[in-house]
């Protein structure tokens, strides 16, 4: 079956793209981001999630159609002390997710902000979208849904309200990203790609070279 | 969604997918399981693990016979009954014993010393024969110049030889004797060689060899300058006739010193990288304290000095990361492709140098500021104020407290009481003192452990280490680059501070 399907690939590969996209998650401290993260990196959650430190650096793959979407995730720390690190993810970033806490308001108003700087100082055609997480807890909403779609629309984001917790439209969301993302064009990823592939081909010289003395 | 390609390896049995971990394994456990179902498929096994036995174990080509031998016999007792019957196998073999042995080392050492010295001595002679036909208080005039040659080394009669030891002909009128300056033979002009006088300091004086990167050596004999004297060169050049024997020797010598000086562009540029990290070192060794000692508000070093050594560090640090980086392409442009093995040397030197810039440039402490130096020399005097005044006042209430004891011993019954008191006010003069304290400790915060910049450049260090662990060479390249982001970012963070 090994052997089989390492035929197929190379076939497969000639149709499907690589791409890899660096996503950067952003937003006011305990909105979830490291649990929407979590959530749809490996499936977990956890009640009592700790507090980021820095920024964490996670991986995942995603598959659209016949492309294959690795997106490179940095979930930075909310909190304020951390903001001086956020440039240096967002900046070289093809994607980002800006999450809020439908609870609460002033998360939504430092979600606000972060946009603004993305639109500022990001680059111009990075793909942001917006998370209200939190939505199983609809009962203490304090974001109505239609206010933050209308922000949304005017700064033209993707909106959705998310749920680490129940795992709701967490999935959705990077699926939605991966599928806004351009593939064809490709500054910084095919850059990052390419350098991947020289390391792994330098592997396969040496153990070719130990193999054969 | 979430894709997971399976990549299956090992002794996989065909059948069913499962890994038997050995060859033997494999087999046992098909001709268990599934010898029954498909006689072919275990025909091939056989036949694949067959061949690859016959060619870890070297076997000369004898795969036909292999073959069919392999569909005429029975199956189980194939593989082994193979091997011995060919008796290829070299671990079937016994240990040779070994017979009667004797060294030679030593007649080899004996000749070869012997010569060797004459070789040496031989080319020391000729080098003391060309340093004296070449200083500089030998005479040039034309007459006196032969004098003073025949006088270094003893020429052989012209009447000795009828024909030039080299090419063997007649001299003639024409086809003159000519003396080699160095042994005295003679030769023809046309089998002359002629040793410039570079050529002959680079031999005879070690010094002038270390400062001249001038490529010297025996000149080429041209037709065009059949008639030299022995003292003009075809350029002009002053040089000294010899003959092919002493060029010889000399150039062995030559070589032997090359080769004894030479030293490959990778040596070079590493002993040039060592001495700056040597430096970079040196320097932290007093950067550090002072840079403690100025956070504290001391005055004991001055901030232009510190700042002064900050910036030769970071000038070093610069010039490592070249140096290394030129190590690390060495080669790659060159026509010819360089071997593994040097090109796995210049990552590791480029991978020490990379670690050691990580290791000693993030842990770089900043330097504060004019300003805040001031205010933290202005704390520290505060400090040291609020210390006296507080050391004062203990001062004060100790005598108090023992103007009051003697009261109290006067007053003779109302003893119990002021010792009460005293035991209440030690504690109390205590946190005093570590009140004043609290601003000294929140310094901590002006050092660069909390700096998140330098926590993170931790962090994804941790990162690098497990996805190396991992195996995952697209992350550890991932991360590095980030890495290297954050530590631009830091230093540039650095430049702005003190600038």
């Amino acid at each position: 079956m090994a052997g089989r399907q390492g035929a197929q690939r190379p076939n497969g590969a000639t149709q499907g793209k690589i791409c890899q996209f660096k996503l950067v998650l952003l937003g006011e401290s305990a909105v979830g981001k490291s649990s929407l993260v979590l959530r749809f990196v490996k499936g977990q959650f956890h009640e009592y999630q700790e507090s980021t430190i820095g920024a964490a650096f996670l991986t995942q793959t995603v598959c659209l159609d016949d492309t294959t979407v690795k997106f490179e995730i940095w979930d930075t720390a909310g909190q304020e002390r951390y903001h001086s690190l956020a440039p240096m993810y967002y900046r070289g970033a093809q994607a980002a997710i800006v999450v809020f806490d439908i609870t609460n308001q002033d998360t939504f108003a430092r979600a606000k902000g972060w946009v603004k700087e993305l639109q500022r100082q990001a680059s111009p055609n990075i793909v942001i979208a917006l998370a209200g997480n939190k939505a199983d807890l609809a009962q203490k909403r304090m974001v109505e849904y239609e206010e933050a779609q209308a922000y949304a629309e005017e700064n033209s984001l993707l909106f959705i309200e998310t749920s680490a917790k129940t795992a709701m439209n967490v999935n959705e969301i990077f699926l939605a990203i991966a599928k806004k993302l351009p593939k064809n064009e490709g500054g910084g990823p095919t850059q990052s790609r390419q350098s991947g592939v020289k390391l792994n081909n330098e592997q396969t010289q040496q153990s070719e070279g130990g193999c054969c003395k | 969604m979430a894709m997971s390609a399976e990549v299956r390896e090992g002794f996989l049995c065909p059948m069913c997918m499962k890994d038997l971990g050995t060859v033997t394994m494999l087999q046992d456990h098909f001709e268990e399981e599934h010898s029954s179902e498909d006689k072919d498929v275990l025909q091939q096994l056989r036949g694949l693990l067959g061949k690859a036995k016959k060619k870890i174990l070297g076997e000369k080509d004898s795969s036909d016979m292999f073959d069919t031998s392999s569909s005429s016999m029975s199956s189980s007792t194939y593989a082994v009954s193979n091997l011995s019957v060919t008796g290829y196998d070299p671990s079937v073999w016994d240990p040779q014993e070994i017979g009667f042995v004797r060294s030679r080392t030593d007649m080899f050492k004996s000749q070869r010393g012997a010569r060797v010295d004459r070789y040496v001595v031989e080319t020391n002679k000729l080098i003391i024969r060309l340093d004296k036909l070449t200083s500089s208080d030998a005479p040039v005039e034309s007459s006196k110049r032969r004098a003073f040659e025949k006088s270094v080394v003893q020429w052989a009669p012209d009447s000795s030889v009828k024909t030039c030891q080299f090419c063997k002909r007649n001299f003639t009128l024409t086809r003159r004797r000519h003396h080699c300056r160095l042994c005295g033979d003679i030769m023809c002009d046309k089998c002359s060689q002629f040793l410039p006088h570079t050529f002959a300091k680079k031999l005879t004086d070690p010094a002038f060899q270390l400062q001249s990167d001038v490529d010297v050596g025996f000149l080429k004999r041209s037709d065009s300058n059949a008639s030299l004297n022995s003292i003009l060169g075809p350029e002009g050049d002053p040089h000294i006739r010899t003959c092919a024997n002493c060029r010889k020797l000399l150039e062995r010598r030559n070589d032997q010193m090359e080769q004894r000086n030479y030293k490959p562009a990778i040596v070079l540029l590493y002993e040039k990288m060592k001495m700056c990290v040597d430096n970079t070192e040196d320097l932290l060794r007093e950067y550090l304290p002072m840079v403690e000692s100025l956070s504290a508000g001391e005055s004991i070093h001055s901030l232009q000095k510190a700042q002064m050594y900050r910036v030769k560090i970071t000038k070093l640090y610069e010039t490592i990361d070249g140096l290394s980086k030129k190590i690390l392409n060495l080669g790659l442009n060159s026509e010819e492709e360089p071997q593994a093995k040097q090109l796995q040397l210049q990552r590791a030197i480029r991978l020490y140098a990379s670690n050691f810039m990580q290791d000693n440039m993030l842990g770089l402490q900043s330097l504060p500021s004019e300003e805040q130096y001031k205010m933290l020399q202005e704390r520290r005097t505060q400090e040291i104020q609020q210390r006296i005044a507080a050391e004062r006042l203990a001062a004060i209430e100790a005598q108090e407290r023992e103007k009051r004891l003697q009261e109290a011993k006067e007053g003779g019954h109302k003893n119990t009481p002021s010792s009460v008191k005293v035991t209440e006010e030690r504690p109390r003069s205590g946190s005093k003192k570590l009140t004043s304290w609290m601003p000294s400790e929140s310094n901590i915060n002006f050092s660069d452990r909390d700096d998140p910049m330098i926590q993170q450049m931790n962090i994804i260090r941790g990162y690098i280490k497990q996805a190396r662990q991992a195996q995952k060479f697209d992350e550890v390249n991932m991360l590095e680059q980030n890495l290297k982001e954050l530590q631009q970012e830091y230093l540039r963070q650095q430049r702005q501070n003190w600038s």
